[in-house]
C-alpha cells in the first residue's frame, strides 16, 4: 500500500469505513446511504453532499472504480486496493475490540 | 401569486445562517424564488410549512455538477437555483435532523468551507492587498493628490478591512467548529505567508526611498517583483498538485 493512501485511509472516517463496506457489492450513491441505514438501524445517514466528496476522493485514489451508469446513477464497486485498505480498517476495529474486552475481564 | 422581495446580506462564510432564514421565510409562507443581485431575495407566496433550504458550493465542472443535482435528486432534494457559485437545494422537513442535512460529517463540511475560502476568500484579499491597499498607502503618504480619489480609496480600505475582518473569522469559528487538526493559521502557512510577500510587492513600489548605491538602486527595484513573484509561485503551488 502506498505510504500516502496508509496515511489518508488508515484509520478513516466512520463515513468513509461504511461507504467502502458498502461498496463490496455493486450499489450507487444513495443504495449506500440506505444500506448503511439499514445496517446500522437508521443511526447513521450519510447526506449526499458527503457521498460525492467521499466517492469521488475514493474513486481518485483507487480504492474504488465506476462500474455502469444507469438511469444517470453511477454505480460503484470496491477495488483490490480497496479491500486491502478496508481489510486493515477491520484489523483495527477487531483489535480495539479485543483490547476492550480484555480490559472488562 | 403575490410576491415580495427582501434585502439580506450574507457574507461568503454565512450561509448556514442563510439557509436558516430561507427555512424560516418558508415557514412564514414565502418560498424562495431567485436571488440576481446579491443581497435581493424574490420570494413567492406559499402555504407555510417546514422547508430545509441548503446551500452548496463547489468548483466541479458543469458535467459533475449534473451529477451531484442527480444524486441530490435520489435523497428527495429539489435542485432550486444557482448563484454566484452557490446552489441552493430544498426538500420537506423530516424529524430526523440528519436527513435534512446535505453534509453528514464535519470533514466534508470542512471541506465545502475551505472551497469557499479557496475559491472567494482569496481573490478578494488579493484585490485587497494589490489594488486596496496599495492606493490607500498613497493617499495617506501624499503620493496621490486628488482628495476625492483618496477619500474614495480610504472608504474602500475601511470597508475591505471590516470586511478581511468578519468574514475571517466566521471562517475561523467553521474551522474550529468543524474540527480542522491543523487548526487554520497553521494548515495555511503557505497561503498565508503568500499574501504577506504579495501585500510587500504591492507597497514597496510606493516607498519613498532614495538608494544611492547601484546594487542598492537595483535590489529595490526588484525587490516588489521577486516579493510578488514569490508570492504568486506559493498561493499556486498547491493548486499544481489538486487533482479535480
Amino acid at each position: 500500500m502506498d505510504a500516502r493512501i496508509e496515511k489518508i485511509y488508515c484509520p478513516m472516517t466512520e463515513s468513509a469505513f461504511y461507504i467502502l463496506l458498502s461498496l463490496q457489492q455493486e450499489r450507487h450513491g444513495y443504495g449506500i446511504t440506505q444500506r448503511v441505514k439499514k445496517l446500522t438501524k437508521n443511526h447513521i445517514v450519510i447526506g449526499p453532499g458527503t457521498m460525492y466528496g467521499t466517492l469521488a476522493k475514493m474513486e481518485n485514489d483507487g480504492l474504488i472504480e465506476l462500474t455502469k451508469v444507469a438511469e444517470k446513477r453511477k454505480y460503484y464497486r470496491i477495488t483490490p486496493l480497496g479491500m486491502e485498505v478496508l481489510n486493515r480498517e477491520k484489523e483495527r476495529i477487531r483489535y480495539l475490540y479485543q483490547i476492550v474486552q480484555e480490559d472488562e475481564t | 401569486m403575490k410576491a415580495k422581495k427582501k434585502f439580506r446580506a450574507f457574507s461568503i462564510a454565512n450561509y448556514e445562517a442563510e439557509e436558516q432564514w430561507l427555512r424560516e421565510m418558508h415557514k412564514e409562507g414565502w418560498k424562495f424564488k431567485s436571488v440576481r443581485i446579491p443581497g435581493i431575495y424574490t420570494f413567492e407566496e406559499c402555504v407555510p410549512e417546514d422547508v430545509v433550504y441548503r446551500l452548496e458550493f463547489d468548483d466541479r465542472n458543469a458535467a459533475h455538477q449534473n451529477d451531484f443535482q442527480e444524486l441530490c435528486r435520489d435523497y428527495g432534494w429539489n435542485y432550486l437555483y444557482s448563484f454566484n457559485g452557490y446552489s441552493y437545494y430544498c426538500k420537506k422537513g423530516d424529524d430526523a435532523e440528519a436527513e435534512n442535512e446535505l453534509f453528514t460529517d464535519n470533514a466534508s463540511r470542512l471541506q465545502m468551507a475551505e472551497t469557499v475560502f479557496r475559491r472567494r476568500y482569496i481573490p478578494f484579499l488579493l484585490v485587497f492587498l494589490l489594488l486596496v491597499i496599495p492606493n490607500v498607502y498613497k493617499g495617506i503618504t501624499g503620493i496621490q493628490d486628488s482628495i476625492i480619489l483618496n477619500i474614495i480609496w480610504y472608504v474602500m480600505g475601511a470597508i475591505y478591512v471590516i470586511m478581511t475582518f468578519r468574514i475571517g473569522t466566521e471562517f475561523i469559528r467553521m474551522n474550529r467548529k468543524y474540527g480542522s487538526r491543523k487548526g487554520i493559521i497553521r494548515g495555511h502557512l503557505r497561503i498565508i505567508s503568500g499574501f504577506l510577500l504579495i501585500a510587500i510587492g504591492g507597497i514597496t513600489p510606493y516607498i519613498d526611498r532614495n538608494p544611492v548605491h547601484p546594487a542598492d538602486q537595483f535590489l529595490w527595484s526588484a525587490l516588489p517583483w521577486i516579493s510578488l513573484g514569490l508570492g504568486i509561485a506559493l498561493l499556486f503551488a498547491g493548486n499544481a498538485k489538486k487533482s479535480k
